[in-house]
């Protein structure tokens, strides 16, 4: 299975089992364009590098909502953050598992993007969809190369 | 079987394996919940619970270091792992730690119920 065909499976098991939200498979998103919360982890040892989970601000509540069983509007942020955080931990805990061993992953981070935060330039995997009209990636970015650069 | 400890450090975690337990057929147990090992550590010395379901990687204590320290002191609870870390080297270090088993997230309800009932019929 290729890595695409991996983070598109795995990201849509976790979507649809665990917050009963199903996923379509889109060619583009419209992140660039606003406010976006993303999930992060890294992953290190043999393969070196991190997944990242991004979404629109409603789409990390509509989740929370899920995962929470309640309403959208009676989540705090740091509520919606810690699911977002659990969401790419799910994905990197599964990714981590079919990447060169041995190797560790970290605990998860959420960071608020905007507009003008650049992308990984090389080594980066994609995969884009969308929750209804809402969009979302999931990227993993291989950092092995680079950080053997600059290990003595 | 009257408590169950759910230590996870996430808490929509928490309320989903929370969730999955009662709907597996557990709704009358007392659920405690630990936001890491040694939280964990500590909820299991004081309130002797009949089953813990644990994450793996956390910060302060993880879940492994937990199972550890249990070991230490002589006397573990019925306890299992509920993780996305699932390679088969973590759930050998796991079976061999003394738990009695190791869930996948993302995990159905079907499958905490099954390793719940195998750990009951053992």
């Amino acid at each position: 299975m290729s890595r695409v065909a991996e983070i598109r499976s795995l990201t849509s098991s976790i979507w649809e089992t665990m917050l009963g939200l199903p996923l379509e498979e889109a060619r583009e998103t419209a992140l660039d364009s606003g406010p976006t919360l993303m999930g992060s982890v890294r992953i290190t040892g043999a393969w070196n590098g991190k997944l990242d989970v991004r979404c629109t601000p409603s789409l990390a509540r509509r989740a929370a909502a899920a995962m929470f069983a309640c309403d959208e509007d009676g989540l705090s942020d740091d509520e919606v953050r810690d699911a977002l955080g659990e969401i790419a931990n799910m994905a990197g805990g599964n990714m981590k598992a079919l990447l060169p061993q041995p190797n560790a992953l970290s605990i998860p981070v959420v960071v608020d993007l905007d507009a003008a935060t650049p992308a990984p330039s090389s080594g980066v995997c994609l995969v884009q969809f969308a929750c209804d009209a809402d969009p979302l990636s999931v990227q993993l970015v291989d950092q092995t190369n680079q950080e053997a650069k600059v290990t003595p | 079987m009257n408590r169950i400890l759910i230590i996870d450090d996430s808490k929509a975690m928490r309320m989903i394996v929370a969730r999955t337990v009662r709907q597996a057929g557990f709704g009358d147990c007392t659920i405690i919940e630990a936001t890491n090992g040694a939280e964990g550590l500590a909820a299991v010395r004081a309130q002797a619970p009949d089953l813990v379901l644990c994450d793996w990687n956390m910060p302060e204590m993880s879940g492994y270091d937990l199972l550890e320290a249990l070991n230490a002191d002589g006397k573990v609870p019925p306890f299992g792992f509920i993780t996305s870390e699932g390679t088969p080297e973590i759930k050998i270090k796991a079976l061999k730690a003394g738990a009695a088993f190791l869930i996948v997230k993302p995990f159905t309800v079907n499958a905490l119920q099954d390793a719940v009932r195998g750990l009951q019929a053992a």
